[in-house]
């Protein structure tokens, strides 16, 4: 018996590699795909190889061609400074994916723990994590970092705190009623008279359901982390302007929009390339991964 | 339950000052700052009561409409916010009813012809307008009429004496707000619609001969909408926050101007209370949006 089973051809069993290989395949399936799928390896590669890529230091000062379009030097152009733009907003690519990735991921763990608990545990933990997420989610995101932010300093780890606070809604509620619905199904109920315990239950049922849904939103919460790091940049809170953040080079142009455009224009262009791109990706995984949101973005 | 979230919110916001390290008065008047202007500071932001006294004080004087005292201008937060609180919500309101205004035939002509060429577009614009940040969209269209076409007098508030010159500055901050949730209305409420065209009844009137439009706009379009209505609660809510940048992109003034410059000046009296009536408003707008629901749709009414 055993020998047969050997001889036969090995089966082809979708190992992690092959799996992530065959996601890949679908998600550039359509053109939306891989337009996000460009755009998120654009940005991250810009992010890490910033310094190495960037044509100028993003601190050198070019007084005498300051405030000018693109040109053959400045390819697109140079900010109040004559700081070369590209540069400045390649470094910029870094340091929002600094700030909104550690703050998404953040929010993830601590939505996914609050979620797991209020779902599995049930009863009044659940009523008072519900409570929770409601309070947080009733008001907006920029304006819970506005109250956070004006008494604390303006350290990026505080952005990157404040932001996970915000995005913990989003993700604890999924969580709670993918566990909620998971647990109904009879095939875990049976496992469970059994005697499967939590942990069995939790690793080899509810997380592995819960996962789906929640790389869909920790892809349309990045552009979202990105769009409020930026915008409270810009108005000043968070990072401050030494850094070439890209709400920091927006306030600049701002201050200069009747003498030249170019800054405002391109940080917007980046911006808006960003979060479309990252959106489309998210919006690409929910369809390939066959994940129904309806969460409506906080 | 919204007068529970509510609660939390206040009390969050009244233990704000202690959970966060750092102290509110040297982060507002500085670390040299005069001994008596501190001890000032502390009486008025009522940092010498303990601090369940604290929240409790904080809590009964919100209830009567007292929020504290603002640091700088010394006048008290409440003035303040409905000084402000007016130009706010005329942009809130505007752009939301731009936004359904312009919604509205988007729906109904893409469900009309759905996998169309306006179906098509309609489905990708408003997943990618939603994503956009509104400060971006704000500052494109800046850009665009003042800068290019030198159009509108685009900045400022305008004077509220004069109704024209009033709506010549709403129109760029409204126009920016409303494009955000446009498209995203629209994508919904085709959903809704596609889901009711698809109904016996919807056959039915087609059988006796009645006009298409009739049917779109009138027999589909209305138990179509309720599903959208309760979205219109978020959507205000949203609106609030980005009308902050809005309002400090155009230099409008009103309830984001009001909490920026609050927020730059470390005054956390005014930040405070701004955030607590943005709070306010939001509880309130789901609550209206439910209830305008259960208005519409009698088949709620008796679920709970």
């Amino acid at each position: 018996m055993s020998a047969d089973l050997a001889a036969a051809p090995a089966p082809r069993v979708a190992g992690p590699a092959s799996h992530g290989l065959n996601l890949m395949r679908r998600i550039v399936a359509a053109p939306s795909g891989v337009f996000g799928l460009v755009v998120a390896v654009v940005l991250v590669v810009v992010a890490i190889f910033a310094p190495v890529l960037a044509p100028h230091s993003y601190t050198a000062l070019d007084i005498e061609h300051r405030l000018e379009g693109p040109s053959s030097t400045y390819w697109l152009g140079t900010d109040n400074l004559g700081r070369d733009l590209l540069s400045r907003l390649m470094v910029g690519a870094r340091v929002a994916l600094q700030i909104a990735a550690p703050a998404v991921l953040l929010g993830v763990v601590l939505g996914l723990a609050l979620g797991l608990a209020a779902g599995y545990l049930g009863g009044n933990v659940d009523r008072v994590i519900v409570v929770v997420l409601d309070a947080i989610q009733s008001f907006p995101a920029v304006v819970l970092a506005l109250a956070v932010l004006a008494l604390l300093g303006s350290s990026t780890w505080d952005v990157v705190l404040v932001l996970a606070v915000a995005f913990v809604p989003s993700f604890g509620r999924v969580t709670r009623t993918s566990v909620q619905a998971i647990q109904a199904l009879p095939y875990v109920d049976a496992e469970r008279n059994l005697g499967a315990g939590p942990l069995r239950i939790i690793g080899r049922h509810v997380l592995p359901n819960v996962m789906p849904p929640l790389i869909v939103l920790t892809a349309m919460n990045l552009p979202a982390a990105v769009g409020i790091e930026s915008g409270l940049a810009f108005l000043g809170l968070g990072v401050q302007p030494p850094t070439p953040d890209w709400g920091v080079i927006l306030s600049d142009g701002f201050g200069r929009i009747r003498d030249s455009p170019w800054p405002v224009l391109w940080t917007c262009a980046v911006l808006a390339l960003t979060t479309l791109g990252f959106t489309f990706l998210g919006e690409r995984l929910r369809d390939v991964l066959d994940v129904r949101t309806t969460e409506v973005r906080s | 339950m919204a007068i529970l979230v509510l609660l939390i919110v206040m009390v969050f916001l009244a233990l704000l000052l202690h959970i966060l390290p750092g102290n509110p008065v040297t982060l507002m008047l500085g670390p040299r700052a005069d001994p008596a202007l501190i001890e000032l500071a502390r009486q008025q932001m009522d940092l010498n009561s303990s601090v369940p006294a604290q929240v409790w004080h904080f809590l009964t004087g919100a209830v009567r409409g007292d929020l504290g005292r603002d640091f700088l201008t010394q006048r008290p937060v409440s003035e303040l916010i409905v000084g402000a609180l007016p130009n706010t919500l005329i942009l809130a309101l505007t752009s939301l009813a731009l936004a359904v205004a312009a919604a509205i035939p988007l729906a109904v002509l893409s469900a009309a012809r759905q996998g169309g060429w306006l179906d098509r577009i309609l489905g990708t614009m408003s997943v990618g307008i939603i994503s956009i940040p509104s400060y971006v969209i704000g500052m494109v269209l800046l850009l665009l009429a003042t800068v290019w076409l030198g159009w509108l007098p685009a900045i400022g508030t305008g004077s509220v004496t004069d109704p024209l010159d009033y709506l010549a500055h709403l129109v760029l901050p409204a126009l920016s707000l409303a494009m955000i949730w446009a498209g995203y209305l629209a994508r919904l409420l085709r959903s809704a619609l596609l889901e009711v065209l698809g109904q016996d009844y919807i056959r039915a009137a087609r059988a006796y001969g009645l006009a298409e439009w009739r049917i779109h706009y009138q027999l589909a379009l209305r138990n179509a909408i309720p599903s959208v209505v309760a979205l219109i609660g978020v959507a205000l809510g949203d609106l609030m926050g980005s009308a902050i940048f809005i309002e400090v992109i155009f230099t409008r003034n009103g309830l984001g101007t009001l909490l920026y410059n609050a927020t730059t000046q470390r005054d956390y009296p005014t930040v405070r209370g701004g955030v607590v009536l943005i709070a306010v408003l939001f509880v309130l707008a789901n609550l209206l949006a439910d209830l305008a629901n259960r208005a519409i749709n009698p088949r709620l009414r008796e679920v709970r």
